[in-house]
Order: C-alpha cells, then structure tokens, then sequence
C-alpha cells in the first residue's frame, strides 16, 4: 500500500486551514481563553506558596504551555470535520474510493493540525517565554526525546478523536460526542491539573488509559521530571498505545460500517 | 461479465416511536424497530459495454441497489460480483474499477480548486501521467472545464460542477461507471452535453454505464437496455427498442377542426371504438390501436365526417410507455424479457 498517496490530503488540509482564518483564530482563542484560566488559577495559589506538589510556579507555566499547545493542536475545527463527514454522509463519496478512511483522516488531521500546532507554539510558546525562565526547566539533551513524544502523544490524541468520529455513526449528536472526548480528555489527560495532583486510585486509572500520554507524559519529558532511561519508557509506552489503539480503530471501523446506513440520495 | 447480482436484499431497520417526550422515552426502555425492504430480492446480469437505465418511481430503491453495487452499503442478503470482485469483501478492489456520481453529492472537495481535487484523485487511483494528461485534456476540451478548473467546489454553479463531477468520475478509466439522477436539475444544453458524453466514453471506450434517471430522455439517448425497479422488486428488464416496440400500440391523430362540431366526438367514438378527446372546441385527439387501424384510415374517416384544418400523428414515445409501467398498467410478462 502506497502511503504517498495520501499526501495531497494533507496539502490540501493546510491551505484549507489557512483559508478559513477566522475559525483558526476562533479556536485558538476558545483554547488560549482556557489556558489563561488556568494561569491565573495557579497565580493565585502560587502567592501562598513556592512550591505546590513538586511543581514551583515556573514549571508551572511551562506546563501550561504544553497543554495548550496540545489542546489547540488538533483542535475543535479539525475534529469536528472527521464526524461532519460521518453526519453529512460526505463519507459516501470516500468509501466508493480506493482509500482508507482511517489513512485519509490522518493525513488531513496532520494537514490542518500542523497549522493550528504551529499558530499555538509560537502564541503559546512566546507568552511562557515572557513569564517564565526555560533556561531552568527545559535541557537541550531532551529535545529529542521530547519531540518524538509530542509526536506520539498528537497520534493517540488523533486516533481518540478519530474514534469519536466513527461513534457519530450511531448517534447524530456530533457535537455532544466530541464535547465529552474534549472533557474526558481534559480530565485524564492532566490538561485540567498535572496527574500528580490527583488521588492515588484516579493516578492509577489515568495510568492504565491511553490520555495520559497526550498532556502529561510529553510534559513530564518537557520539563524534565524523569531520568532519560524513565523517558524512553514512557515513549514506549506512548508507541504501545499508536499501535494499540491504530488497530483498535479500524477493527471498530470495519464492524461500524456493516452496520450503518448511509443517509440520502 | 460485468455484473452480476444475484437475490440481493436491503432491509433497513427504523426506529419507531410514537411522537413526543413520552413515545421518545418509551423508546429508550423498549425500543421497537419497523422494517422496510427498500431492495427485495433483485437479480440481474449486465455485459460489459452495456448501457443500462434503473429506473423506477421515488422512493423503489434505485440509489440504494447503487450503493450495495459500489459497495459503499452492506446488503442484508444475496450476492454482488462488479468485474469478478465482491465489493462488499474487497471495498478497495472494486472502487478502483468503477467510477461514481451521485447527482445529490459531490466527490469534488468543497474547499479546494477543481484542478486540485483532479490532483488528489490522480494520486488516489494513482493514474500514471500520459492517462491523466490525455483525459484532462479530453473532458477539459468537451466540458469546457478551462472556464472553472481553478475554482473551489464550493464557488461553481450546479451545472459547472455536475460536469466536473462527471470528468472526476472518469479520470481513471473506470470499467464500469455509476450515475445516479447526473442529469438532476440541469439545463437543456448542458443535459445535452453530459448525454452525448456518456454515450461516447460508453461507445469508444467500452465502459458500463448504469444510470438512473427521471428524465426520461436521458434513458432513450443513453441506454439500450431498462431495468424497471418498483417497491424493491424489478418489474421489467427489457432492451430499449423492444419495450416500444412490444407496447407502443398507441399511436394518435390530432385534428384541427375548420368548424367545431359537437357531434363529431360521439360519431367518431361510436363508429370507429376510437378514444377521443376534445381539446377544445376546434381541436380533437383520437387515439387508437396501431393493429386496428392505420393513421390514414383514421385521417380519412375524419375527413369524412367534417372538414380539417391541420393534422398532427402522435407518435408513441418511452415517456407513455414508461408511465404506464409505473402505473402498473403494463407488466412485462417472463417470455419477453432479454
Ligand atoms: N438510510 C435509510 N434508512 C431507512 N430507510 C431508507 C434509508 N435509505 C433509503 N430508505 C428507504 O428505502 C427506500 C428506497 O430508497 P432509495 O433511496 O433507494 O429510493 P430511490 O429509488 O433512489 O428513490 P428516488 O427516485 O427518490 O431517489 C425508500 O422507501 C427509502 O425511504
Ligand atoms: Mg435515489
């Protein structure tokens, strides 16, 4: 099978993202207003003490940093067109194509997301590079590392929306399906408030679920919490779940559309 | 052999609730289905190069026969091979030999300029470069695409983008093509254009074409052969020319009238058995069987009893046939099918 392809999907997902600026900029505000919330949460806190959990108020920021980042990357815009092509039955046109339906989400996802990843570094990037010191979190020596987690963390956070895409097969309420994978994923993911800060008995729940790897693994590298040996761990774990969940979904896609009708015509 | 369907069955499952909160709630405790079997039975075989029209009134389950034979919906029983392929095993196999337009829907990307949808499409089905060239070339020259390849999908008209639509469908040299109402909502001119297409790309290029259609035209101009679809099941499946042959017993007279007559009608329909109908006071149709009587023989009795103006012979056409067909006026009988 020819991956190449598919590259035109993601062409095509970029220019289309630039093109409708106004929704770009809409969701990068609904995830920056979000982000600041939490900011000025933890700017309260952080005046009755220096260090909360482990985390002083400059990891802190930077911690923010990385789940906005992640939050706006794959955002709302480009989620909802995977289900809108479910809802609208637009998905008919694809499945008469020698496609992968799965294939051609990914390779639109990554099209749009690189823009709204891009606008999100260098907004997000730059307002933590005023507030914060990175000098004291961020050693160069994890960059690698880091990037290839980023990676990872943004295919499981694909291939969990994907999969919220798929469920609009059977409900017509796309925006109720991705409101709760937004919510759910903001809970376990440590989007919310990093997983540490939680109860034993829920860090153990995140643990065995595959969010965590889309905010707090890649933050944990970020801000170098854990030795490179525990890194590579935790990467491997990330891939664990890319393969896991990567057949997960297409099993599911495979029974899906036996079952669904296609609406209209 | 082209294709090949074999008693296939579609039975959609619909929720049933009585309306309101209280039916909506009943629902969810106990929820009940109706079935209804929107295809029933249906078996066919069609050679390669034919042309086919599936026509059949609202609702008889034209576009979901379609959708089973692309493989884009699962039949809930019988057998489908397209060009020796089952396309509900091999999704993938089938769709790079067939091409698909539905006239409600677009395979153009909405957002994106034409050419560069042919692009995406030219990378799907991964044409090699001379088969692009030459068929953009061909469909941009009989199309006039030139005048809107640059556009997006969204910004061109229905009829500009019904013909991108049928290019699009076309570019990978597909054995068999599917269209589903292509004609829908289009002007005379256009309409002409995309008939005199498929025709061609079905003539010189060996391609089956299945179509569906309420225009009748579409049907006479493009297919040797109708199938007739009613309530799931097919009713008729008969070669073009023979089904206006075997019923096209109607023929008519219309005459003007130099002075109206009132008993001319009456006359007529007591001598003659004819059916005749005043159009209005100077004008009457008579229409008879073309085993009884000559269209002389009926011009001359007219003559006879009045003075004419002016005579028209109407001409059976596939319009009548086929609305008796849907009428159920005509069955068409196991002896005179293909
Ligand atoms: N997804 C669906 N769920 C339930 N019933 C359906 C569904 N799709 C079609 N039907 C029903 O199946 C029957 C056949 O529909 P179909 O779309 O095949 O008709 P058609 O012959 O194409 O009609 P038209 O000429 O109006 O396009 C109809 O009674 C329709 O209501
Ligand atoms: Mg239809």
């Amino acid at each position: 099978m020819n991956i190449l392809k598919y590259r035109g999907f993601t062409r095509c997902a970029i220019s289309e993202k630039i093109n409708y600026r106004s929704r770009l900029l809409l969701n990068l505000a609904q995830s920056g207003i979000e982000a600041a919330a939490t900011f000025f949460l933890w700017r309260t806190l952080f005046n009755e003490q220096s260090v909360i959990n482990g985390y002083t108020w400059n990891n802190m920021v930077f911690y923010i940093m990385i789940a906005f980042i992640m939050n706006a990357t794959l955002g709302y815009g480009t989620e909802s067109n995977i289900s809108n092509k479910v809802l609208s039955g637009s998905i008919a046109m694809d499945l008469a194509k020698p496609l992968s339906f799965q294939h051609m989400c990914f390779a639109e996802t990554i099209g749009s997301s690189l823009v709204e990843g891009i606008l999100a570094i260098i907004t997000g990037g730059g307002i933590a590079l005023l507030l914060g010191d990175i000098t004291q979190v961020f050693a160069l020596s994890y960059f690698g590392l880091f990037l290839i987690s980023f990676v990872l963390a943004f295919t499981i956070k694909f291939l969990i929306s994907y999969f919220a895409g798929l469920c609009c097969f059977f409900t017509s309420n796309g925006y109720g399906v991705i409101y709760l994978r937004q919510v759910i994923t903001d809970v376990f993911s440590g989007a919310l408030l990093p997983l540490s800060f939680y109860p034993l008995w829920f860090q153990k729940l995140s643990n065995a679920l595959p969010f965590q790897s889309i905010v707090y693994l890649p933050t944990q590298i970020f801000l170098g919490r854990i030795a490179v040996s525990a890194a590579w761990k935790l990467l491997g774990v990330q891939l664990l779940w890319v393969i896991f969940l990567w057949w997960f979904d297409r099993l599911f896609f495979h029974l899906a559309v036996r079952k669904i009708t296609i609406h209209g015509g | 052999m082209s294709i090949e369907v074999t008693g296939l069955t579609k039975v959609f499952r619909l929720p049933s609730h009585a309306p309101g909160l209280k039916g909506a709630l009943k629902h969810i405790v106990k929820p009940q289905y109706t079935e209804k079997t929107a295809v029933d039975n249906v078996s066919f075989t069609i050679q390669d190069g034919e042309s086919v029209a599936y026509i059949g009134p609202n609702g008889a389950g034209k576009s979901t026969t379609i959708k089973m034979l692309t493989g884009i919906l699962y039949a809930s029983s019988g057998k489908v091979l397209v060009e020796e392929i089952d396309p509900f095993e091999d999704r993938m196999g089938n769709a790079r030999n067939i091409g698909v337009v539905f006239g409600q829907r677009t395979q153009l990307w909405w957002d994106i300029p034409v050419e560069e949808s042919f692009r995406l499409l030219k990378d799907i089905y991964e044409i090699p470069d001379a088969v692009y060239r030459d068929n953009i070339a061909l469909f941009t020259e009989i199309f006039g695409l030139g005048e809107f390849i640059q556009r997006t999908a969204r910004r061109l008209s229905l009829g500009q983008r019904m013909r991108a639509d049928l290019a699009a469908s076309l570019l990978h040299d597909p054995k068999v093509l599917y269209l589903d109402e292509p004609t829908i909502g289009l002007d005379i001119t256009v309409k002409e254009n995309m008939r005199q297409f498929i025709r061609r790309i079905n003539k010189e290029r060996g391609t089956t074409v299945i179509l569906t259609s309420h225009d009748l035209q579409d049907i006479e101009d493009i297919c040797e052969r109708v199938i007739v679809i009613d309530e799931g099941k097919i009713v008729t499946d008969v070669a073009t020319h023979k089904l206006q042959e075997m019923y096209a017993h109607d023929r008519g007279v219309r005459a003007v009238l130099k002075h109206p007559d009132p008993q001319l009608i009456r006359k007529l329909s007591e001598d003659l058995r004819l059916h005749v109908t005043e159009n209005d006071a100077h004008t009457i149709t008579a229409m008879f069987n073309i085993n009884d009587y000559t269209a002389y023989e009926v011009i001359h009795k007219i003559g006879q009893l009045t003075d004419i103006s002016d005579i028209t012979v109407i001409e059976p056409d596939i319009k009548q046939v086929i609305e008796k067909v849907y009428r159920s006026e005509l069955v068409v009988k196991e002896e005179s099918l293909l």
